[in-house]
């Protein structure tokens, strides 16, 4: 018999097991992995949408805006217009229905604006300048994420106020002057130097621009109008689009007759249809190819729709006529064909197939080309200015981005790359440059465990009533109640981010899950002497936060 | 000491005084005839405020000893009694309780085993649980019957030995058998037997575990310790029996010698026949035959050391056995038994072993007589003889 | 998710033996930190045993009985007595056991108790089987399902435990599982204020035995009770019955296609599954109705 049998005194038990190691079982080990959500990944910005839907469930609400303007400095602007392609990615809407993400950030900004809540202290100093030439969305995000690193910034701008196509491009319906003045107001207090009216075109300005800075940024949007030859010698009864809205912004109220056609199927269509309707116009939009194809938001329709704005589909405007008294658009019908480059169907004129449509004003809204920085070796590519993923061009530290850089004419994407282009600089300045916060690969609806979400339909948004909307320019869409707000955050999955469930703890079999003290890091630590990895932790995750590791011995 | 009473009782009823006198805290009994009226007598104390104690009527002989030997690792002295086809439905149990170390006292009613169905004075129930780690004494009458119930609870709770005990007795000729029975006080019996409070027991302060899957070596050394425990018996026995003598002067001792101290021949049995082989032996001695009697009370242990000091020299030896286990050499038990303790002993006697009583078969002082002259005459065999 | 606290004081430690995954160590985890450190247990042979440890260590800090196989209920009674006679009436005792020694073996022994209506928590870790010696039927083990002693399927039904309990109107009797913690979590803490036999049968189900990935016995759990095959629901004093989670609607067969243990079926008998699992239901959705704990 061997010594330790007669070290053991007696048969009842007198050691506890928590000596022993089952570690030692183990050919895997969960690991905890803030990973990407859908959200994150579509959103232009990468906010980090599931984190601070988690702060606002919590009730933090400073903090939840603080997590929302790391990247982006507007969202009572984006919690407006933004396209939210974030909420298109929603794991949600696999389970019941995506969550409404833009009115949850509209919420916490207007909370914001209306707290006062401010940016937070930038970093100390540096001696790095860099000038921003456009005061758009794309120029203020980046000079908002330059400031904040501690940069000398200034920004370039041709027109009286900052604000760019969120100022004169939107209407107030849809983004009321004084939110954006609010968020640009707060912008200002971080000491940004501002240069308005101050255009920058000409060869020489970019050279000493140049010299002076150490890195430029150029979002200079595309401003120049699209144009049909056959309309251009009749300025008293075709107007331009963008015009029109820079005038109407401007708090101009320009004459318009009691028909008024508008020609495009994007937003500046939209917007402009809109805002004629609101003058007290009778409004038809005119579009060559069908409802489904128009690259404007499918709300926004809608809502043209219940105002009483009509539409001619399949229709190509071919010249005026007047005939008596009235004035016509002679157009062409037309047909959908094969899919051309940008997916749709191209539209086809059907020969001899005209018709007219009386017209007191016609609008132009055919969408709008840039115009190139007169810089030597600056690149272009497709009628844009050609930059690599970083917003970087051809010519050394130059950037660019906004609709400078792309066709997708979206305010969130312009925020995104001057937030892009910022970190970018950074880098090429010798900082740090971007940040990563996720790892691993998108959490897929299929890793979310959704024994844990109950099915909770999508709170129901709110409109102003069609009736209350013409004759002004009150703002349409209505934001969330507290309640709705946080009805909505209750609903988030919170892909791959770890909420501190402690679901994981309780799901232990092994007692190997230590739940650590709130702020030292990590929320839980995997204690390796117990771990059989068995990954029952990993399948319990409400939320896809961990993931098993294979262990190689 | 002072004695409490005298009282006229049968051999169940003796048993269950004995059992009141010990306190128990726990006693989980099932009925079985012949045992019945020892469960029916304590629950009848119980009423009258005599008894303190925790009763469990369970469904069966084996809940009944199972929750015995829980209750008793819980670290209280427990009893219980059975017969027969009670015993050996515990019989899984009986193992357990000896491997748990616990000290349970039960009295068994030995009574025929079925098929086919009796209930006659039958040794072999409880002869055939020899090997479960029991200590097992055979009684004769009632007085007895409480006396040993106290001494063995003394003997099993003594800490070196930790073992349970069995009281064995025969259906209706003990256990339904009036006799007058002298009962000694509760004080007198305390003093006797100190409470049972084990150091190891059920004990959430002590958080200690007992009887989970061991080692080879572990069960080997658990093994060890209990039949080195089972070997400590006689000492710590026989000085139970002594102390019992101080207190109420009564003595059996563990193997009762009656007449040997002449006798060249020496009759062995247990229980009742002991009684019928005292007039045998008493008549035959007056007919110059030179035979005694020896009883044998602990039947496990066996003396061993005993029996080969006491029987070394003599003639005969002629064993009576109410138990049979066929396949043993002829049937008997005790033979077997008795042949295997004198195995190289100098000056052994001839061993002779009848099967006598089994079924409850009734043996009489001229029966015995008969099978003593008849061994005188032949020669010894190797097997036992159905000699009834 | 947080309804549910676990004592500071942890009963259940780690280092235990249970396989990668056991629901039934998890079971465990709930119950015995829950009832904590002033109780005693019995644990007849049963996957707790290898779960506790080899002698001389435990991974439970209450003194465990490792008990013979049928005599769980009246081994725990016999304990329970015994400390009430110590005048340790306030200490819990626990009868933790598998379906083999509860369903079969320890079925008399357990009637026996619940009729006295002894003061025992008797919890039932109910794996469908003897899988602790390698998956043999029980008289849990549901019909059709292959053990190595029905390699063909077992041809009879799951006895129904709780309704026998419940003809014994013990004072609570139930069914919980670890998919649905809160609603386990609640079940023990309710029985640990309550006096007499009460019982929980946990459905465990066994990632060996049963055959599916190691990491999904919380969703097995789950589907268990989703598609009708084990509701969850509390019988107490016999007749008061509450339903806390039914089916929803799911099929049988997404729950028995993820499992080995019926890789052989054919679809005339998951449809006879599906047929027992919607009279089961019927009738528990009758009894309820009938004698609603609410009423």
């Amino acid at each position: 018999m061997s010594k330790t049998a007669e070290a053991v005194p007696t048969i009842w038990t007198n050691k506890r097991s928590d000596a022993l190691n089952t570690g030692t079982w183990r050919s895997a080990i969960p690991v905890y992995q803030n990973r990407p959500s859908p959200c994150h990944l579509a959103c232009p910005v990468h906010g980090h949408i599931p984190v601070w839907i988690e702060m606002l469930r919590k009730g933090l609400l400073h903090e939840a805006w603080q997590k929302i303007v790391e990247n982006n400095p507007f969202p009572s602007v984006t919690g407006r217009v933004c396209h939210h392609p974030c909420e298109d990615a929603c794991n949600r809407s696999e389970h019941d229905a995506n969550l409404s993400i833009r009115l949850m950030e509209r919420y916490l900004a207007d909370l914001a604006l209306e707290k006062g809540w401010l940016f937070p202290e930038t970093a100390s100093p540096k001696k790095e300048k860099v000038a921003i030439i456009g005061g758009g969305p794309a120029g203020l995000s980046a000079a908002y994420q330059l400031k904040l690193k501690g940069y000398t910034v200034e920004i370039f701008e041709t027109k009286p106020k900052l604000g760019g196509l969120l100022r004169y491009g939107i209407p107030n319906y849809r983004l009321p002057a004084k939110v954006l003045d609010q968020e640009l107001n707060r912008l200002a207090k971080l000491g940004i130097k501002y240069h308005t009216e101050t255009a920058i075109t000409g060869a020489a300005e970019y050279k000493q621009l140049q010299n002076k800075y150490d890195a430029l940024f150029i979002a200079t949007g595309a401003q120049r109008p699209r144009k049909l030859a056959q309309f251009e010698n009749n300025p008293e009864t075709v107007l331009d689009g963008l015009d029109l809205l820079y005038r109407i912004n401007s708090g101009q109220k320009p004459e318009l007759g009691p028909k008024v056609l508008v020609i495009g199927g994007g937003n500046t269509a939209l917007d402009t249809a809109r805002c004629a309707k609101r003058l007290a116009a009778d409004v038809t939009i005119v579009y060559r190819r069908t409802e489904n194809q128009m690259p404007s938001q499918e709300t926004e329709i809608l809502e043209a729709k219940e105002e009483g704005i009509r539409f001619t589909f399949l229709a190509s405007p071919v010249k005026l006529e007047k005939e008596n008294e009235t004035q016509k658009l002679v157009c062409q019908k037309m047909q959908l064909g094969e899919k051309d480059a940008s997916g749709r169907p191209r539209p086809e004129p059907i020969k001899d197939a005209f018709f007219a449509l009386e017209t007191d004003t016609v609008i132009m809204a055919l969408g709008s080309d840039i115009e190139t920085p007169p810089i030597d070796e600056l690149e272009t590519q497709d009628h844009l200015i050609k930059v690599d993923a970083n917003q970087q061009t051809s010519v050394k530290n130059i950037l660019a981005g906004g609709d400078l850089t792309s066709n997708d004419r979206f305010v969130s994407s312009a925020l995104g790359a001057g937030k892009i282009a910022a970190e970018q600089i950074d880098l090429l300045l010798g900082g740090t440059g971007k940040e990563e916060h996720f790892t691993g690969t998108e959490v897929l609806y299929e890793q979310i465990n959704t024994f844990y979400f109950p099915k909770n339909p999508a709170t129901t948004k709110s409109l102003l009533p069609a009736s209350e909307r013409t004759r002004n320019f009150q703002e349409v869409q209505l934001g969330l109640t507290e309640q709705q707000a946080l009805y909505e955050a209750a609903r988030c999955f919170n892909c791959g981010w770890c909420v501190s469930c402690d679901n994981c703890f309780y799901f232990c079999p092994d007692m190997a899950i230590k739940i650590n003290n709130p702020g030292n890091g990590e929320n839980y630590t995997i204690l390796e002497q117990y771990c059989k990895g068995c990954g029952l932790c990993v399948k319990e995750c409400p939320r896809g936060a961990i993931v098993l590791k294979e262990e190689s011995k | 000491m002072k004695l409490k009473d005298a009282m006229l009782l049968t051999g169940n009823h003796a048993a269950a005084y004995g059992a009141m006198l010990a306190q128990p805290k726990v006693m989980p009994i099932y009925p079985i005839t012949p045992q019945t009226p020892v469960a029916e007598k304590l629950t009848e104390f119980q009423l009258q405020g005599l008894l303190d104690a925790e009763f469990i009527t369970p469904e069966s002989e084996h809940s009944a000893m199972a929750a015995c030997i829980s209750a008793s690792l819980t670290g209280v002295r427990v009893f219980t009694a059975t017969s027969s086809q009670g015993l050996m439905l515990m019989h899984e149990l009986l193992h357990f309780a000896s491997g748990a170390r616990t000290p349970i006292v039960m009295v068994n009613a030995n009574r025929t085993v079925a098929s086919p169905w009796g209930f006659w004075a039958d040794h072999t129930d409880s002869l055939s649980q020899r090997d479960t780690g029991w200590l097992q004494y055979y009684v004769e009458n009632p007085q007895e019957a409480l006396d040993t119930v106290l001494q063995a609870y003394k003997t099993a709770e003594n800490p070196s030995v930790l073992l349970p005990a069995m009281i064995s007795y025969e259906a209706f000729y003990v256990s339904h058998s009036l006799e007058v029975v002298e009962i000694p006080s509760q004080e007198a019996v305390d003093s006797y037997l100190p409470p049972f409070d084990p150091e190891l027991r059920f004990d959430p302060e002590q958080g200690r575990s007992f009887g989970n899957v061991v080692s080879q070596e572990l069960y080997y050394r658990h093994r060890k310790q209990l039949s080195q425990a089972m070997d400590k018996v006689f000492a710590i026995a026989k000085d139970a029996d002594e102390k019992w003598k101080e207190l109420t002067g009564r003595t059996y001792g563990l193997v009762e010698r009656y007449k040997c101290e002449n006798a060249q021949h020496i009759i062995i049995a247990m229980g009742t026949i002991s009684g019928t082989a005292r007039a045998a032996v008493d008549k035959m001695q007056s007919d110059g035959i030179p035979v005694g009697l020896m009883k044998i009370r602990l039947f496990r242990p066996f003396p061993v050391d005993k029996l080969r000091q006491e029987l070394a020299g003599r003639d005969k030896v002629i064993i009576l056995d109410r138990g049979s286990s066929p396949g043993t050499g002829g049937g008997s038990v005790l033979h077997q038994e008795v042949k295997s303790s004198l195995y190289g002993l100098k000056n052994a006697p001839e061993v002779y072993g009848y099967l006598a009583g089994v079924g409850g078969t009734n043996i009489t002082p001229e029966k015995i007589e008969d099978l003593v002259k008849r061994s005188l005459k032949e020669k010894s065999t190797t097997k036992s003889i159905w000699g009834w | 998710m947080k309804h549910y606290e676990i004592a500071e004081e942890k009963v259940f430690l780690p280092g235990h033996g249970a396989c990668p995954g056991c629901a039934m160590a998890l079971a465990l985890r709930y119950v015995l930190n829950i009832f904590g450190r002033n109780s005693v247990a019995v644990i007849p042979p049963s996957c707790m045993g290898p779960m506790m440890g080899a002698q001389p260590y435990s991974s439970m800090l209450i003194p465990i009985f490792h008990n013979s196989f049928e005599s769980s209920a009246s081994s725990a009674a016999g304990i329970k007595r015994a400390l009430r006679a110590r005048d340790r009436d306030d200490v819990n005792v626990l009868a933790l056991a598998g379906d083999g020694g509860t369903y079969d073996i320890g079925l008399q022994a357990l009637s026996s108790v619940a009729e006295h209506n002894e003061d025992i928590v008797y919890i039932c870790m109910d794996n469908e089987g003897y899988m602790n010696t390698g998956t043999q039927k029980s008289s849990s083990t549901p019909r059709h399902a292959y053990t190595t002693s029905t390699p063909g399927g077992k041809e009879s039904r799951k006895k129904n435990l709780v309704e026998i309990m419940a003809a014994h109107h013990v004072p609570y009797v139930a069914t919980a599982n670890i998919g649905y913690l809160d609603d386990f979590v609640t079940k023990i803490h309710k029985i640990k204020d309550m006096k007499g036999t009460r019982m929980i049968i946990v459905l465990i189900p066994c990632i060996d035995g049963w055959g599916f990935p190691g990491d999904a016995a919380a969703t097995m759990s789950r589907l268990a009770v989703q598609t009708g095959v084990f509701p969850l629901y509390e019988v107490e004093d016999g007749t008061k019955y509450t339903i806390n989670h039914g089916p929803e609607g799911l099929p049988v067969e997404t729950y028995i296609s993820r499992q080995r243990r019926y890789r052989h079926l054919t679809a005339e008998q998951v449809s006879e599954i599906q047929k027992e699992v919607d009279e089961n239901w019927a009738k528990l959705e009758g009894m309820a109705n009938l004698f609603s704990a609410t009423m």
